[in-house]
């Protein structure tokens, strides 16, 4: 009967010995395995190109963003001059600096919406999601409630009552971002909970907070960055959309997407006015989406290492 | 004045007078499903002496790891527990408020799940998992719990310990894994360990490891240990005790070598014979015929009875699980109380 299974009877040493052939496998080696994927090295490329002379700002400005000059309206694209080297607006700002600086506005308001709108809206998915229940059931309710809402008009309508400025723009567009994380952050919350590694460690005594933390949001980060680096694009539109209506970035400080809505009426004369923030506003959103999808891949648990 | 009888009183004696780690008293788990409500542990009760071993044994669904998930309070939503009591330690579980048992699980009592690497977190080294397993519980810091995950590891027999701590779940072994839960679960001295199903999810030799490491753990240390497993032989050998389940009731309890030397409960016999002709040589394999019943649809009195080759009349009724003059229990009409006198053939192996 029982030497069926128990056969031989090992001594201690004999087991330790077959305990250490087991495949330990070296955990360093998938580290840089990330900077070898293409599409990652293209949007940390494409993310420099933008973000680094945005940062520097101050040092590549020859003129300040708001410095007209009456007498260089319009100037065409040159290399000759660092001010004229994307040409000028119709007060003969430089175009260059004023994309320098606008990239400060507009990349500090959509890391804030995404800051402010990610964090309460994976705040909410998570309890709703781990709680389930009647609790999980209220929050998921008011998700739907604001989801409902098209997005530009409950934007408007906080901009309305809280007044025009980038501040409540930013409050704005995160207010719009909270149900879309809340919602993808509970379906994740409500799937890892069940998962056999959540219940051993509730059979450990880990409490719900512990498991929330340490189990449910790690769990559920592939997901929340994923809806970062298209919030992180998103939110720059959004902002700008709100500036267009005169509700965001009041001028004359610049921020990409007024400066877009600006040059518009000046297109078909200096079609540089709009094409410069456009073309930074277009590269640091593709940056941002080529290193999120590697990102995703890259957190992606039954993919690490695989 | 030292003489058996003597001796044997006086552990009697001391049986009584500490009382068990577990006592699990007419426990009752239901789920609801829809309107209905399905009874999926009907009148459980067993005992688990200080340093003792239990081993819960019955087909897939008889209950017996709905049991041991009630015995952690670890039953959810739409299950709950409908009555009984369950005493660790001589506190009622049934009851208590949430925060208090989860102060409890891992302390006092910890478990051992089926799926060794899934009840792992990928996210994690295995030492970030065990050290937080210690820290849950005690006060110590970081590299402290970390020392004592390697004493722990080390403790199961893994030789490596420094390179399995810094290693993910993916990158160990089943057994290895299983191990490290088994270790994780000791963290905290707990008095009662629960295992549910540890080695079914293994290949045989490995499961003989892990046995062989349970039961030199069960030699080491005081805790008690609960082993839940659908495969008898398995049980046999880990186990001092067995309880027999199913259909969400206790059919046998006793001392292993009674229970195994003269199973008294036709079901009880049943498992033995399958399990017999799996490891004797050649001829078909013995099975009992016919399915376990559906939670849903039980039928009436023994709920072995639509598959029991002695079923007769007095079967509709329910059998009261009685002791039997030798210390165990039994709950069939044809032993204990009213009808002691049929016998059923001992059963003969092969």
């Amino acid at each position: 009967m029982a030497d069926r299974i128990g056969e031989p009877v090992l001594a201690d040493g004999t087991l330790a010995l077959q305990a250490a052939e087991a495949d330990v496998a070296r955990p360093t080696a998938s580290r840089w395995r990330l900077l070898r994927q293409r599409n990652f090295v293209i949007g940390v490329i494409l993310l420099a190109i933008v973000v680094i002379p945005v940062l520097l700002a101050p040092v590549l400005s020859p003129v300040g963003p708001d410095t007209q000059n009456a007498g260089a309206t319009f100037l065409a694209p040159s290399v000759t001059h660092l001010t004229s080297l994307m040409g000028t607006d119709e007060f003969g700002r430089s175009v260059w600096v004023r994309v320098l600086y606008g990239g400060r506005y507009s990349i500090g308001a959509s890391i804030a919406v995404v800051v402010i709108g990610g964090t309460a809206g994976t705040a909410l998915g998570l309890v709703a999601g781990y709680l389930g229940g009647t609790v999980g059931f209220l929050i998921m309710r008011v998700v739907d409630l604001l989801l409902a809402f098209p997005g530009i008009l409950l934007a408007l309508a906080v901009t309305a009552i809280l007044g025009p400025s980038l501040v409540n723009a930013v409050i704005a567009v995160a207010i719009v971002a909270v149900p879309l994380y809340a919602r993808i952050v509970e379906g994740a919350a409500r799937e890892i909970r069940n998962l056999p590694y959540v219940r051993a460690s509730r059979a450990l005594g880990a409490g719900p907070r512990h498991i929330i933390v340490r189990h449910v949001l790690p769990g559920a980060m592939p997901a929340v960055i994923v809806q970062t680096t298209v919030w992180l694009g998103v939110a720059v539109l959004w902002i700008a959309a709100l500036g267009f209506l005169g509700l965001g970035v009041q001028p004359p400080t610049p921020e990409w997407g007024q400066m877009v809505s600006d040059g518009q009426a000046s297109l078909t004369i200096a079609w540089w006015v709009a094409v410069f923030p456009g073309l930074f506003l277009a590269v640091f959103v593709v940056g941002i989406s080529l290193v999120g999808d590697a990102l995703r891949d890259r957190l992606n648990p039954t993919a690490v290492g695989a | 004045m030292t003489g058996p009888a003597t001796e044997g009183a006086k552990n009697a004696q001391s049986a009584e007078a500490v009382p068990p780690v577990l006592d699990v008293r007419g426990l009752h788990t239901h789920f609801r499903r829809g309107r209905n409500v399905v009874k999926v542990v009907r009148g459980v009760s067993f005992r688990v002496g200080r340093s003792g071993s239990v081993g819960l044994v019955g087909e897939s669904g008889s209950g017996k790891s709905i049991t041991a998930l009630s015995v952690m309070g670890l039953i959810q939503k739409p299950g709950f527990i409908a009555d009984g009591q369950i005493l660790l330690d001589g506190r009622d579980l049934v009851g208590m408020p949430a925060a208090e048992l989860t102060k409890l699980r891992g302390r006092d009592v910890a478990m051992v799940f089926q799926e060794p690497i899934a009840a792992l977190n990928p996210l994690y080294h295995i030492g970030t998992q065990v050290a937080e397993a210690i820290r849950v519980h005690q006060d110590l810091t970081k590299n402290q719990a970390l020392e004592r995950a390697r004493q722990l590891l080390a403790m199961v027999g893994i030789a490596d310990a420094g390179r399995v701590l810094r290693s993910y779940p993916h990158q160990l072994s089943g057994g290895m894994c299983q191990r490290v839960t088994i270790a994780t679960a000791l963290a905290n001295d707990p008095g009662l360990l629960i295992m549910d199903e540890p080695t079914t999810a293994l290949d045989t030799t490995i499961q003989a490891q892990i046995l062989d490491i349970i039961a030199d753990l069960k030699t080491r240390l005081e805790t008690a240990i609960v082993f839940v497993s659908h495969d008898i032989s398995v049980v046999t050998q880990v186990c001092d005790e067995l309880v027999v389940m199913y259909g969400g009731r206790v059919m046998e309890s006793g001392r292993t070598e009674q229970v195994i030397g003269s199973p008294k409960h036709p079901y009880t016999q049943g498992l033995i014979t399958a399990a017999m002709s799996v490891s004797g040589g050649t001829g078909r394999l013995k099975s009992i015929p016919g399915e376990v019943p559906d939670p849903q649809h039980m039928p009436s009195g023994c709920p072995f009875r639509p598959r029991c080759p002695h079923a007769m009349p007095q079967c509709a009724a329910d059998p009261p699980l009685s002791d039997l003059p030798d210390g165990r229990q039994v709950a069939c009409w044809l032993h204990g109380s009213t009808t002691g006198s049929t016998t059923v053939e001992e059963v003969t192996p092969l």
